[in-house]
């Protein structure tokens, strides 16, 4: 029997800016079964990263619940989110400026270790930081150099393993491959899988390339301006997108078969995510918009068993 | 599996390798190799040792201070290295006497206001919002008024007195040091590596002395390194208008305004001081260069 290990409610993130509320983050429930990977796709800018920040209490909620193990950490004194946090970790999306450049490898990685005080031996941290290494792959070798000596890969590695350091059990990775060469990011996907399997660890996996998601993920939420517009299962999502937006998500996926048609690229802007007027967000760009997307905020449907999705096409009884 | 193929020796002389290397010594071997530092060093501590013994080297009331109308103006000769000043007073021995108050004034000065500086704008930058907004909107009121303008209004309320023409430097120094922090703050904290900080549940002060300030430190090394010979100059300027300090006191940037009426004919009389403080204030800016390459790794060699 699994069981749910992160969840979120009605979880919103507004940004107070120049210009008005910011909505980064608009209402977003999901849940992750422990073990398993929840893949978050969506293009730059609908908030992906703030929603991983948020999650991880990296920045403050303007409203909503992010339960662990059913208990919501968003209500935490300071003492108890320390404790907290040696169960939640982050990957970074930019292995160049996830690492301070004053600090060496085996100091890096043993950051963590030293705040939480997981271990408080020096020579027990200085092993855990080597059997770190090990377990990403870098070399021995590398205590004592400085990230910038190494190669994008390598950070990520280190990145990796700053993670892991603390024994965590649930990890939000932000495009973790997304800054690197397409040679060492089936590396650095292969190595997270082995990791997930091998520490039984929970992934929520950030990116905005649907077919990396599609390897590593159980389930994929599709995000749109802060929405969550979409949520299966991944193999439902791949064989039976609903909402347009995945649709066309899908359609833009670049196939080695020349006769298969490309979708029609989206056209059209991107509504400003400063303070959106009510209705579905994907509207003006949406050729299957009609009257009913506008004026209201969209309910959630749930056309089949675990196959949720934002769109009014989906209405009981509409067409 | 990499963690099963992978089988490295652990070994306790690695870390042990790098913790005899890093720390000041390692600093200082990379210190060492810039010439340039080494320079500004050397003539820095001459500097420094002069004044600390001048008194072995001149006598202060004798030499410094009493006037001696027969010797007065007397070009540089063997007797009196730097020649005499109007009232006849050797002029070496001020310079070195004045090194004490003017590199106490150049330094504490600079001390206190990097230091208020770094804690406000280290703040304003880091948080951000309303609280960045009232503490930027103060000191630029305090920036608004010329700095000379605001230490002597200062000066002329608490008092002449060294302690007050340091508090009075201080606050028209601490705005320009702020801001600079905080612009390098502003720089350091989009990295993703404070976030990493964050997630590992560093607070935020050590996150402010760990992570933001020695990654933002660059352009405050430089900035320090000007200041010291600036406020030298301004307290120069205000012992012109005769609110810095009171004569027969020695102090370089005084001494630069008592021989304005002799300067046409007697040079060597602004030369000397003059000279004391750019030496002073290149030393430092060599200096401050070279710790500044020296403490970030991505530089190493
Ligand atoms: N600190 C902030 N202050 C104001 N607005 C912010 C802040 N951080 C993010 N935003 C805004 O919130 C929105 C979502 O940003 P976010 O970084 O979460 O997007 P993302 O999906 O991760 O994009 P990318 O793929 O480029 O990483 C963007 O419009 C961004 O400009
Ligand atoms: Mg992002």
């Amino acid at each position: 029997m699994t069981q749910l290990l992160v969840e979120t409610r009605g979880l919103r993130k507004y940004f107070n800016t120049s210009r008005g509320k910011l909505h980064a983050v608009d209402g977003v429930d999901f849940s992750i079964e422990e073990g398993k990977t929840l893949g978050i796709v969506g293009e730059s800018g609908c908030g992906k990263s703030t929603l991983g920040r948020v999650i991880l209490r990296l920045t403050d909620a303007t409203e909503g619940e992010v339960l662990y193990q059913g208990k919501d950490i968003l209500t935490y004194g300071r003492k108890k989110m320390l404790d907290m946090r040696k169960k939640m970790q982050m990957i970074f999306q930019d292995p160049y400026a996830s690492l301070n450049p004053r600090m060496t490898v085996s100091e890096i990685i043993a950051e963590p270790i030293r705040i939480m005080k997981t271990l408080e031996d020096k020579q027990q941290i200085n092993r855990r930081v080597y059997q770190m290494m090990n377990v990403v792959g870098l070399s021995g070798r590398l205590v004592n150099a400085y990230p910038h000596e190494l190669d994008g890969g390598r950070r990520q590695r280190i990145g990796v393993a700053r993670a892991l350091a603390v024994d965590p059990a649930f990890i939000v990775c932000d495009e973790p491959v997304s800054a690197l060469d397409v040679s060492i990011q089936a590396q650095i996907l292969n190595m997270l899988m082995d990791l997930q399997e091998e520490f039984g660890l929970t992934y929520m996996f950030i990116t905005h390339d649907l077919s990396v998601v599609k390897h590593i993920s159980d389930d994929i939420g599709v995000m749109y301006l802060g929405q969550c517009v979409e949520l299966s299962s991944s193999r439902q999502l791949f064989e039976r997108p609903l909402h347009p937006y995945t649709q066309a998500l899908l359609d833009a996926i670049p196939m080695p078969d020349p006769d298969h048609a490309m979708g029609e690229i989206l056209k059209g802007e991107v509504t400003s995510p400063i303070e959106p007027s009510p209705g579905c967000r994907f509207a003006n760009r949406c050729k299957h918009a009609h009257e009913a997307c506008l004026g209201q905020d969209i309910p959630v449907y749930q056309p089949f068993p675990g196959h949720q999705v934002k769109c009014v096409l989906y209405q009981e009884g509409a067409e | 599996m990499t963690s099963k193929t992978a089988n490295w020796e652990f070994s306790e002389e690695l870390f042990e390798e790098y913790k005899k290397k890093s720390q000041i010594a390692e600093v200082w071997r990379r210190l060492k190799k810039s010439k340039t530092a080494m320079l500004g060093l050397f003539v820095l501590t001459t500097i420094i040792l002069l004044a600390l013994f001048a008194d072995l080297i001149r006598n202060y009331q004798s030499m410094a201070i009493e006037q001696n109308i027969m010797n007065r103006l007397q070009s540089p000769n063997s007797t009196h290295w730097f020649g005499t000043d109007a009232q006849g007073r050797d002029l070496f021995a001020r310079v070195i006497h004045g090194a004490r108050i003017s590199l106490l004034l150049g330094f504490s000065c600079t001390a206190i206001s990097v230091f208020v500086g770094l804690i406000l704008g280290s703040v304003a930058g880091y948080f951000g919002g309303k609280i960045d907004g009232v503490i930027m909107r103060i000191l630029d009121s305090i920036m608004s008024i010329p700095a000379i303008l605001l230490s002597l209004a200062i000066v002329a309320v608490l008092g002449q007195s060294i302690p007050n023409l340091i508090i009075a430097m201080t606050v028209a120094y601490v705005p320009g040091f702020a801001r600079i922090v905080r612009a390098s703050v502003l720089t350091v904290i989009g990295n993703e590596y404070i976030e990493a900080a964050k997630a590992s549940g560093l607070g935020t002060f050590r996150i402010i002395s760990k992570y933001v300030l020695p990654n933002a430190f660059g352009p405050i090394i430089v900035e320090i390194t000007m200041s010291v010979a600036s406020v030298i100059k301004a307290v120069a300027g205000l012992s012109f208008i005769g609110l810095g300090i009171i004569p027969p006191t020695p102090e370089w940037g005084a001494m630069l305004s008592e021989s304005r009426e002799f300067m046409r004919y007697n040079p060597y009389l602004v030369l000397y001081p003059g000279l004391a403080i750019v030496l002073t204030s290149l030393s430092l800016n060599l200096l401050g260069d070279g710790l500044r390459d020296a403490l970030d790794p991505r530089l190493k060699d």
